[in-house]
């Protein structure tokens, strides 16, 4: 057994894990927070996507000790005050979600996509960027509808901001 | 738009807790005393099954049960059952293959399941299936689809 303490959602947490234990193993069994899917354990379907010190990593092919010390952030840790993110809001209002598995793996790889890349995607950018992802309900259209749309919503902050 | 009734966009009801990371999954859930599933699995294309050793599995900790398809066998389990039997015209059955749930004499494929293992924990589950030892025959396998 291994002690790792993080950061998750800005509460400085540790818990005593085998070393075998992978981070979304972790996050969901330790921590509590099932938000976090784990849709293929083979890396491929992005559900179990986090923050992990900004950087966007599928939790289920790190291990616990690996994330020790690092800040992580879950689907669970980016609306504000109650407020969705916009992110999140997006997605309700171009109906980027159906069953939701997958909808917190997309909306944290939504969001790290224009961290990296800013507000300014287009759809082609969008879709290349979502490879990480898959959505069983096939909603890819919408889901990219609620991306450009909360990527230019966010444009629009930054812009007011200034 | 400001359609109204037919024609109108109507925003779900039940998207709130998917998009904040609550909403319940079968495997979200945890009931007193759950117990987890771990399979093994052939590592075969198509081989004989010559043996299932399941002892070193059933000493290990946390494991409740390890069972093969001898045993549904010998409880009267059937075969998977096809849910839509289409028959001939002279009314003959549906020619069907004889699908267990855990496969006991011949695998027929990579990852069909041969055994399965109940524990207290995942990993208990998960390591008590790997101490399960199946002895396979190997039987021909075809790799060329030009060859058939």
């Amino acid at each position: 057994m291994t002690t790792v303490s993080m950061t998750v959602n800005g509460k400085q947490i540790s818990g005593e894990v085998e070393d075998r234990t992978l981070l979304s193993t972790f996050l969901r069994e330790n921590q509590g927070l099932t938000g976090t899917h784990v849709g293929c354990d083979t890396s491929q379907c992005g559900a179990c996507l986090v923050h992990m010190d900004g950087k966007a990593v599928k939790s289920c092919s790190m291990l616990a000790v690996q994330a020790s010390g690092s800040a992580v952030t879950t689907i669970e840790g980016i609306s504000q005050n109650g407020q969705l993110h916009i992110m999140q809001k997006a997605f309700k209002e171009n109906h980027g979600l159906q069953c939701g598995f997958c909808t917190p793996g997309m909306i944290m790889s939504a969001i790290d996509m224009v961290n990296r890349l800013g507000t300014d995607l287009d759809e082609k950018t969008i879709r290349h960027e979502l490879e990480g992802n898959i959505c069983r309900c096939t909603g890819y259209h919408n889901i990219v509808k609620a991306i450009k749309a909360a990527a230019d919503e966010m444009a629009e902050v930054l812009e007011a901001a200034e | 738009m400001t359609a109204e009734g037919i024609g109108a966009r109507v925003l779900r009801k039940e998207d709130k807790r998917f998009l904040t990371g609550n909403g319940r999954y079968t495997d979200d859930m945890t009931m007193p005393r759950m117990g987890y599933a771990a399979f093994v699995r052939s590592t075969h294309a198509h081989a004989r099954i010559t043996s299932i050793n399941t002892d070193e599995a059933m000493k290990m900790p946390g494991v409740d049960a390890v069972l093969n398809g001898h045993q549904l066998v010998a409880d009267g389990i059937g075969n998977i059952i096809c849910g839509w039997m289409i028959h001939s015209k002279d009314g003959s059955p549906m020619n069907m293959g004889a699908y267990r749930a855990l496969e006991s004499e011949i695998v027929r494929y990579v990852g069909q399941a041969i055994a399965v293992v109940v524990a207290d924990t995942p990993q208990q589950a998960r390591d008590a299936a790997d101490a399960v030892v199946v002895e396979y025959e190997e039987l021909p396998v075809v790799v060329d689809s030009s060859m058939h």
